[in-house]
């Protein structure tokens, strides 16, 4: 069983879509977490053990970098989905990040995640399934 | 009378050449424009001084230096006495003083002449002759008279050259007339071109090294003279080597021959020069009783003596060698007159006077010469012997009846003889030795023994003492001393021997003669009748034989001469008839026994009366009988006709008495007629002497006129053009001029001149101009002041000046007003602009600075100093301002200041300046350099532009704010389009229901525009927009208290809004068609918001409730988003829904 991606989207419409091309893409969802707070209760909780994490960026309760710099310590793959944040703003805090500018394709998206989660679990199957 | 006026060496010649020529200009009437014309050529250098001499009225102060040093280039300046000439210098007389030249210094010198007889140019140039020899020139110019001719004479004499002014050219011709009638002018020209004549004459000689060429001149000299006798007949070769080797040269100068041999080919060939030099060699200065103490010495020695002691029958001979002119034998003239008139005894005295020039001779025997000679005659003399006339006096015709003159060679032609007195002065120096040896003995034989030689001042008798002895060695008078005259002499010119023995003839019957005369008069007195010789009126004149027989010659001399009143009684009364018969009828008559009484008796006796040829009458008496004793008883008988005759000769005395002294009074009235007419004559020069000066003060006064019209004409002209209002005024502020701009000030008319301008009107509000002009007229320091028109429309600027005069004090004032109302009206104008400029700027924030690259100096206004934070006292530099720009700014800001300064273009630059308290504030700067200042300068303003970047960095902030949302939209959209897909199998279903949400959350979206507050969004109006579409569709009330929401909540509750209001219209009250009511309304809560939704359900149509729609997720989805909770209750016909929304929607403040 591989781990779950981690969602972090405020608006809980987008959050649905993206929940559903993650789960299409065979990963289980954890969240989606609308705030930081929920988000860095959900790294806790899970000891930041995710396949992936997809990460709007600007939140309800300020931005999402707190808890990317937690994911990223722990080589979580970061998976930014954002219509705010620059390129390279993010670029240069987290450079192995894959950015996906909002709205974004669903294939774009779920390649980025199977990409993302590859290294950390079974090559081959997520080949096979891409 | 050969003269030189001082002797000289040769050294003094050679001192004098190569020196700075002085050139002597002498002018008078109608000379200032001669002198203009002959100066204004001048160019530096002219390597000549110039002295003027002109005659000046004592009285006045000349102008001649002033007026001519505006037309010319040389230095005019007037003498003051003590000048050393220098060259290219004018140096002018001053009035009333004559001036000499002693070692090329000026002296100024008094006249002794009164006025009229001044000869200030001849003074000049005999001094200057005198003092620089060859280096003289002499000028004669314009003038009446005769001034400048001796002078000139001396100035040749030197051998310096001679101009005259052309006689045409001149305004008056008298003075050049008379130098050039002298023959001795070198050269005749027209002003203008005199200089220029000048500066090659001694340019030439000047360039020519002295001593070789007077060798070759020297070399042909007897050449020379050889070709002169040939053409002219006289022979030089006997003169000094000297003065012929320097005669020459000075021909030589004049025509700008170098050579010797040259001129030697000019005189063989150019009879014309032959003459000039003939007359050159010749040339001699003379004048009347040149040197006047040797004439004294000659009257009382010789002259008194010779007329004292001369025969009666014998006229004095005089000879007067080398005679020139003629002033020589003239006042030899003279003198003996003088003396034959104060002996009373009759002028028999001949003069003979020679030379070879015959033109000389030809002025000599007119005997006229110019005016100014005259002061050389003593003045007895003078009014005696000399006529005056305008400009020239003549010698009176007795004079002039004494003198012969005539051509006559003292070197080849024989000479006089039985001569009295032989006067040679000053024409031997000119010869050397061997003629001198040869002319003394030749004076030897022509003098009678004792009579006299008379020779000039350095001359002398040599080794001739045995032949001459002094009377006087000062006055160089000699006598002929006893000794026959040796003759025959070797005539020294001459080789003709005929002439000598006519000579030698002559004096062989002369000899023969005297011993005749002796016996004839032996025998008259001691052989023939008595006899008497008388004049035609009975005066004896001669006696001869023993006459005391028929005459009374009484002891006194009582009764004159006459012979008839001497007579003895018997003879008296026959001599008178005897007398007038023989005078009338010229012939020989005779009485006869005529009875001669004396006291002893009476003698009868024949007397004869023969008219001689020359108006007298010779008397014989001869005896015809024995003296018969006297009878005393006779006596009776004679008496009383006697008596009768003796009253008639008395009656006869008296009258002629009384005619004699009626005729003396006659001449006396006729002398003192002739001395007023002399004295009319001499006030009649000294008027033509002033009339010169006159005219030539009324000559500069002219120039100074003309001047004067002229910067008249300038002032009228400035007077009539200026728009300055001008008003002069005497010292008792009475008008005296005034300008046409001034009336419209003062209404001054022609007539106010001389009026105080106290009483005139004037348009001005008070009289503070006139306080002013008083107290400037009295003295104080010019003023200045504002005054005003009495309507107050005009503003003048009034300036009070002190009048000065000439000499500097003060006359009066001018007050000259300027109108400035225009001024003050622009300057109020330009004031007022510029202060509101500098509000604008000071409103705007904007400093100015002004930055010089050269020094990197600048200068800031105070804005700007605020801004850089530079203190005002600060002497502010670039760098000062450059050190607070922003490090990332800095290259920018200079590179466009450098391109402004290189290209002169324009400098805008927008940076960062960093405040001392850590504000960062944005400053944009612009400017441009100062077009032509030098050094470049640049100005420019900078203006604080913080606020708009702060607007500009709000609106990208809000543009972003934006994008984002609308990405967000996009992406909300397409996550309700996956939960849409779920839910519908068709497609024009789904798409319907995605189009409506989509158009209410786009209604929605309006209300969160940009405009207004951004992030509040009023709940009444989310409920009342979305409602807006079924307003019609049931009685819907809203109600509820305002309430800002945070925008994050309005699309949520958008899309629940919508849900609920599309359910109503498919089951509920919307969809009753107005009968049915729906109630939303809220309540606010310290714990959120409660919003309640309430619709009469009616007969509703069944809700699907079962299957979990679209619309339901919409509406959880939505719910949870805005973490709500919502709860739906059904009762009693009442469908209503809450949903209890957390604080945190809430926006707040």
């Amino acid at each position: 069983m591989t781990n779950p991606v981690l969602l972090v989207e405020d608006e809980l419409f987008i959050a649905l879509d993206v929940q559903a091309t993650i789960e299409a893409a065979g990963f289980e969802v954890e969240g989606p977490c609308m705030t930081l707070v929920e988000a860095q209760a959900a790294v806790a909780r899970h000891g930041a053990a995710f396949a992936a994490a997809v990460l709007d960026v600007r939140l309800a309760d300020g931005t999402v970098f707190a808890a990317a710099d937690q994911l990223h310590a722990a080589g979580v793959p970061l998976i930014f989905h954002s219509g705010h944040a620059d390129d390279e703003d993010l670029r240069q805090r987290y450079p192995q990040a894959t950015v996906c500018p909002k709205p974004s394709a669903p294939a774009a998206l779920s390649e980025a995640i199977r990409r993302s989660a590859a290294p950390n679990g079974e090559d081959t199957e997520e080949r096979a399934v891409g | 009378m050969h003269d030189v006026v001082k002797p000289r060496s040769d050294d003094a010649q050679d001192a004098a050449i190569g020196g700075l020529p002085i050139v002597g200009i002498g002018a008078s009437a109608g000379g200032l424009e001669a002198l203009r014309e002959m100066l204004a050529p001048a160019t530096l250098p002219t390597g000549l001084a110039f002295v003027v001499v002109q005659h000046l009225d004592p009285n006045h102060e000349s102008m001649l230096a002033q007026l001519l040093d505006r037309n010319t280039v040389l230095e005019v300046l007037q003498s003051a006495g003590g000048e050393r000439i220098v060259p290219d210098t004018v140096y002018i007389i001053p009035p009333g003083r004559g001036l000499a030249i002693r070692g090329g210094v000026l002296e100024l010198t008094d006249f002794e002449q009164p006025r009229g007889l001044r000869r200030p140019i001849d003074d000049f140039f005999v001094s200057l002759a005198g003092d620089q020899q060859s280096n003289a020139a002499c000028v004669i110019l314009s003038g009446t008279g005769a001034d400048g001719t001796t002078g000139l004479r001396a100035i040749k004499e030197n051998g310096g050259v001679c101009v005259a002014q052309q006689p045409e050219s001149a305004r008056y011709d008298g003075m050049p007339l008379s130098a050039v009638g002298t023959g001795m002018t070198d050269f005749v020209k027209p002003p203008g071109e005199i200089l220029h004549c000048l500066q090659a004459f001694f340019q030439r000689r000047g360039s020519d090294p002295v001593e070789p060429e007077a060798n070759v001149v020297a070399d042909h000299v007897d050449e020379m003279c050889r070709v002169l006798r040939n053409a002219i007949g006289h022979d030089f070769s006997g003169y000094k080597r000297s003065t012929l080797v320097r005669r020459v040269e000075r021909r030589m100068h004049v025509l700008g021959i170098d050579t010797g041999r040259a001129y030697l080919a000019r005189i063989r060939s150019d009879a014309k020069e032959c003459e000039a030099l003939f007359r050159d060699l010749l040339i001699n200065v003379t004048r009347f009783f040149r040197d006047a103490d040797a004439f004294e010495v000659l009257r009382t020695r010789v002259i008194e003596p010779l007329m004292a002691d001369r025969a009666s029958d014998e006229d004095i001979r005089i000879w007067v060698p080398g005679c020139s002119s003629g002033e020589e034998a003239y006042t030899i003239a003279m003198l003996f007159a003088d003396a034959a008139r104060k002996a009373g005894s009759p002028l028999a005295v001949q003069i003979f006077a020679t030379d070879i020039d015959e033109q000389m001779l030809s002025i000599a025997r007119e005997g006229s010469y110019p005016a100014a000679a005259m002061a050389d005659v003593p003045p007895h003399l003078r009014e005696r012997y000399t006529v005056p006339h305008a400009e020239r006096f003549t010698i009176s015709a007795p004079i002039r009846d004494m003198i012969r003159f005539s051509s006559h060679s003292l070197v080849k032609d024989p000479p006089f003889s039985r001569i009295d007195l032989v006067s040679c002065r000053n024409l031997l120096i000119y010869f050397d030795d061997r003629l001198q040896q040869a002319v003394l003995p030749l004076f030897h034989y022509a003098l009678r023994p004792g009579g006299f030689l008379f020779l000039g001042p350095s001359e002398s008798v040599g080794r001739f003492e045995h032949l001459f002895l002094a009377v006087d060695q000062q006055a160089r008078l000699f006598e002929r001393g006893p000794g026959a005259p040796n003759y025959p002499i070797d005539l020294p010119g001459s080789q003709r021997q005929p002439v000598s023995r006519r000579e030698r003839d002559n004096r062989g019957d002369t000899t023969s003669l005297g011993s005749e005369a002796l016996a004839t008069r032996r025998m008259v007195e001691r052989y023939a009748p008595p006899s008497l010789i008388v004049d035609q009126d009975g005066g004896i004149i001669s006696a001869y034989g023993k006459l005391s027989r028929y005459f009374e010659f009484p002891v006194t001399r009582t009764g004159g001469s006459s012979a008839v009143n001497l007579a003895r009684p018997g003879l008296r009364n026959v001599i008178g008839p005897l007398l007038r018969q023989a005078r009338d009828e010229r012939r020989r008559v005779v009485a006869r026994d005529v009875a001669v009484e004396t006291d002893y008796g009476t003698q009868p006796v024949e007397v004869i009366c023969d008219p001689l040829g020359d108006g007298t009458l010779l008397f014989v008496f001869r005896d015809t009988g024995p003296f018969v004793p006297s009878d005393p008883s006779e006596l009776q008988d004679l008496e009383p006709s006697d008596d009768h005759l003796e009253s008639l000769e008395d009656e006869l005395r008296l009258t002629r008495h009384r005619l004699r002294s009626a005729i003396e009074e006659l001449e006396t009235a006729n002398e003192e007629l002739k001395s007023s007419n002399e004295e009319m004559m001499s006030m009649n020069e000294e008027l033509q002497s002033t009339n010169e000066e006159l005219s030539t003060v009324n000559d500069e006064l002219k120039s100074k006129v003309d001047q004067l019209t002229v910067a008249n004409s300038d002032l009228r002209n400035f007077f009539e053009s200026t728009e300055l209002a001008v008003v002069v005024l005497d010292a008792d502020l009475k008008v005296r001029s005034y300008t046409d701009a001034a009336t419209r000030i003062f209404p001054l008319k022609p007539a106010d001149r001389g009026r105080p301008l106290t009483d005139v009107a004037s348009r001005l509000r008070d009289a503070t101009h006139l306080d002013d002009a008083r107290a400037v007229a009295n003295g104080a320091p010019p003023t200045q002041r504002r005054v005003h028109s009495v309507d107050g429309q005009h503003v003048y600027s009034l300036r009070v000046l002190p009048y000065r005069t000439q000499s500097g004090g003060v006359d009066g004032t001018t007050l000259v007003l300027n109108e400035i109302t225009d001024a003050l009206v622009l300057e109020r104008q330009l004031a007022a602009e510029r202060e509101r400029l500098d509000l604008a700027i000071k409103a705007a924030g904007i400093g100015v600075w002004e930055y010089c690259p050269e020094n990197g100096e600048v200068m800031l206004d105070p804005v700007e100093r605020q801004l850089f934070e530079i203190g005002a006292d600060t002497k502010a530099s670039i760098d000062m301002l450059l050190n607070r720009i922003d490090p990332d700014d800095l290259p920018k800001v200079e590179a466009s200041l450098r391109r402004a300064n290189e290209r002169s273009g324009d400098f805008e630059a927008t940076f960062r300046l960093h405040r001392s308290d850590g504000e960062v504030r944005w400053i944009k700067g612009f400017g441009r350099a100062i077009a032509g200042s030098a050094p470049q300068r640049l100005v420019g303003v900078s203006i604080d532009v913080t606020p708009e970047y702060a607007l500009a960095e709000t609106r990208e902030l809000m543009l972003r704010e934006m994008n984002h949302r609308v990405k967000n939209l996009f992406a909300v959209i397409a996550g309700m389009m996956t939960i849409a897909a779920r839910s519908h199998d068709d497609v024009r279903s789904f798409a319907d229901d995605l189009r409506h949400r989509i158009a209410a959350l786009g209604s929605a979206h309006s209300l969160a525009s940009p405009a207004g507050r951004p992030h509040a969004v009023g709940l009444d109006d989310i409920v009342a927009t979305t409602l807006a579409p079924y307003r019609d569709h049931a009685r819907i009330e809203i109600d509820g208290p305002v309430v800002a929401l945070d925008r994050s909540c309005l699309s949520p509750l958008a899309l629940i809004l919508h849900e609920w209001a599309t359910n109503s219209m498919k089951y509920g009250a919307l969809g009753s068609g107005g009968e049915r009511s729906l109630q939303v309304r809220w309540q606010v809560g310290d714990d959120g918001i409660v919003l309640t939704w309430t619709e009469d359900a009616g007969a509703m149509r069944d809700r699907e409730p079962g299957k979990r729609g679209f619309g339901s997720v919409l509406v959880e989805t939505s719910v949870r988003q805005l973490r709500g909770n919502l709860t739906s209750t059904d009762t009693d016909g009442q469908f209503r829904l809450d949903v209890q929304l957390p604080a945190s929607v809430i926006l707040h403040d």
